[in-house]
């Protein structure tokens, strides 16, 4: 992989990142420590730092919210849940998102299959 | 769990995202290093971390300056486009004066030369100033050293020769020969007055060059 495909790749991921948060949220709330591991895991985040002030973002955008929670091993832990809005976001982006990707795989593998 | 995060290696990390975070609002950099600190004891919470496991998870984490990066982009440098283009003017003109002060010493002529040569280059460098205010300068400012060099040069040898015919006339032996004494005096008035003229006017043409420039 050139250098290149890498930044369009980290732009790419950027650009689609924060309603992946969003679709991990959906109908189940999560702690930033456990989110940051499953964004991760899916090759989604280089820097799993980057995270947090995306979440920080979201959560001043009114799509998350936060709430504290004790936790067994530790302290108290900040749990993130999607708000009316952030759910809303997330249904526009969906199909969106569906035509987005038909959209550019037809131009992408238009001429592989040629 | 404390032991994770007064760990030197996590310690210094915080000191380096705390500094990292300085430019930043005060409440927005107080939760990032709020959220990365969480981060960390969640991630050893389980149990002691080993120096590996701790190393691995601030790489993952990812550089400081990417963290802050992330919630403001870096200051924009300045932009070296006008700074560069922008300051060539005022070395020119400084450069073609210097040469011409030089140019009136006899050991400073070397100097004066280079001075007058690299302050011709800057001014056609310049990107300020259009054709004719190149053609301004060279002509009235860039003209001063060579101007300079000539008039001392010619100086020299009407006051050598003045001097010679002193000597030769006083075959006699009864005058010996004095400095410039048998030099006229209004060569010298009109001389100075021209050169006083030509520095007036050239100090003119300099000062409307540097504000065209500006």
């Amino acid at each position: 992989m050139t250098a290149d495909d890498g930044k369009a790749l980290t732009q790419l991921r950027r650009g689609a990142l924060e309603h992946c948060v969003l679709a991990l949220l959906d109908g189940d709330e999560r702690y930033g420590y456990d989110l940051v591991g499953e964004l991760a895991e899916a090759g989604l985040v280089a820097s799993e730092g980057t995270v947090y002030p995306l979440l920080s973002r979201l959560r001043k955008d009114d799509l998350v919210t936060t709430t504290w929670r004790e936790s067994e091993s530790g302290p108290p832990r900040r749990y993130y849940s999607l708000t009316p809005a952030g759910r809303q976001a997330l249904a526009e982006f969906r199909p969106a998102w569906r035509e987005f990707r038909a959209a550019v795989d037809r131009l992408v593998d238009r001429k592989a299959r040629s | 769990m404390m032991t994770s995060t007064s760990h030197p290696l996590v310690a210094d990390y915080l000191t380096r995202l705390r500094a990292a975070a300085s430019r930043l609002p005060a409440d927005e950099a107080a939760g990032l290093v709020a959220d990365i600190e969480e981060h960390i004891a969640a991630a050893t919470a389980t149990g002691l971390a080993s120096e590996a496991d701790i190393r691995n998870l601030l790489d993952r984490l990812g550089r400081p300056d990417d963290l802050v990066a992330e919630i403001a982009p870096p200051p924009a440098l300045p932009l070296p486009t006008p700074a560069s283009t922008r300051r060539v003017e005022a070395p020119a003109v400084t450069l073609l004066f210097v040469a011409e002060v030089f140019a009136l010493t006899y050991i400073g002529v070397g100097v004066g030369a280079l001075a007058w040569i690299v302050g011709l280059i800057l001014v056609a460098m310049s990107l300020r100033w259009s054709g004719a205010h190149k053609l301004r300068a060279a002509l009235v400012l860039g003209s001063g050293f060579p101007v300079m060099v000539l008039g001392v040069l010619l100086t020299s040898v009407a006051v050598f020769r003045s001097q010679g015919g002193t000597c030769s006339a006083t075959s006699a032996g009864d005058q010996t020969c004095t400095d410039g004494g048998g030099m006229p005096i209004w060569p010298g008035i009109v001389v100075g007055l021209l050169a006083i003229t030509y520095v007036t006017l050239q100090i003119i043409v300099a000062r409307r060059l540097l504000r065209a420039a500006r």
